[in-house]
């Protein structure tokens, strides 16, 4: 599965969005745009990926940027690999 | 048998999967004891008065009432946090359980209260203030002595400070316990997290009885809806019959 296809399977499980997610591609908008994308959502994403790839997310790693789009949060989880 | 609970919002999302694990252990003559730490749910008490030590004093006086009002051998499941309560009783224990059920445990308690600060930092996250609010600040609360709001909950550091200091990894389970281990996965592709993985297989090597199981479904525990995973009750069922003990 490519990473773009995991983070959106995340997405769908913590924000339970369905098939919706299958019709996202990288620009798709988040933040902002999807309405149960709140903050606490932020951080069930997090965790999520987290507890998916293994890595250690730091505070400050994390601002409104990386959840712009599929394509942001998508680069994010690339650059923790 | 001894149903060990989640910690805070974990708590109210299982809920629904605690009652029916207990219903469906009722319905096969299993006697089951469902319990809130004190300060919690429907126990009495504020969170900020309880500690840790009085949790493990909660398990101890769950255990001992199941024992003299039902006898026989004893299980216990817990889940998430719940389990690093679970081992901090067992490794204190004199008297030995028969079966120990595990649900999604956390492995570490202070990855676990990382990401539960984070409910407080989420908001701030976001904003692009450069004094925003960090993890950093809110240790230095903690240390001085004060306690913490995080999403309603009332954080004392004591509370932090044994979380913080519990992990599973200072569990050495008996080899006459028997343990089934289940981890939900988003989809059947996806294995438990590596962390698990290592921490049964040292267990195993060390010749403690564990059965590591994953189970499709949603992570009930933290969705916002809450849902149902039939099939880990099912199992759980299964492990717990297994054999008649009770």
């Amino acid at each position: 599965m490519s990473i773009e296809t995991e983070v959106k399977t995340i997405l769908a499980d913590v924000l339970q969005l369905g098939d919706a997610v299958n019709e996202f591609d990288t620009g798709t908008p988040l933040l902002g745009s999807i309405p149960e994308f709140d903050s606490m959502a932020v951080v069930g994403v997090i965790t999520a990926l987290e507890e998916n790839y293994g890595f250690f997310v730091d505070d400050d790693e994390i601002d409104a940027d990386v959840f712009e789009s599929i394509g942001t949060l998508v680069s994010f989880v690339e650059s923790k690999m | 048998m001894l149903l060990i609970p989640p910690f805070a919002d974990e708590m109210n999302k299982s809920r629904r999967m605690y009652s029916e694990l207990a219903r469906k252990l009722s319905n096969n003559n299993l006697n089951v004891l469902m319990f809130d730490f004190y300060g919690t749910g429907d126990s009495e008490g504020s969170l900020e008065e309880a500690s840790w030590q009085h949790w493990l004093e909660d398990i101890k006086s769950g255990l001992s009432h199941l024992r003299d009002k039902v006898g026989g051998s004893i299980n216990l499941m817990a889940m998430r946090t719940g389990a690093l309560l679970a081992a901090g009783h067992l490794n204190a224990a004199d008297t030995p359980i028969n079966k120990l059920l595990l649900w999604q445990p956390v492995i570490d308690g202070k990855v676990f209260f990382n990401q539960f600060m984070r409910l407080r930092l989420a908001s701030s996250m976001m904003s692009t203030d450069k004094n925003k609010e960090t993890s950093k600040d809110l240790k230095v609360v903690l240390d001085s002595g004060e306690s913490l709001e995080i999403a309603g909950y009332e954080i004392t550091p004591g509370l932090a400070s044994r979380l913080e200091a519990s992990s599973l990894k200072c569990f050495q389970p008996d080899t006459e316990l028997e343990i089934a281990w289940f981890d939900v996965v988003a989809d059947e592709q996806k294995e438990p997290p590596v962390m698990n993985r290592k921490l049964v297989a040292q267990w195993q090597k060390a010749g403690v009885n564990v059965m590591h199981q994953k189970v499709t479904g949603m992570a009930f525990w933290n969705s916002t809806e809450i849902v149902e995973i039939s099939a880990l009750i099912d199992r759980s069922v299964v492990f717990i019959n297994n054999d008649g003990s009770g």
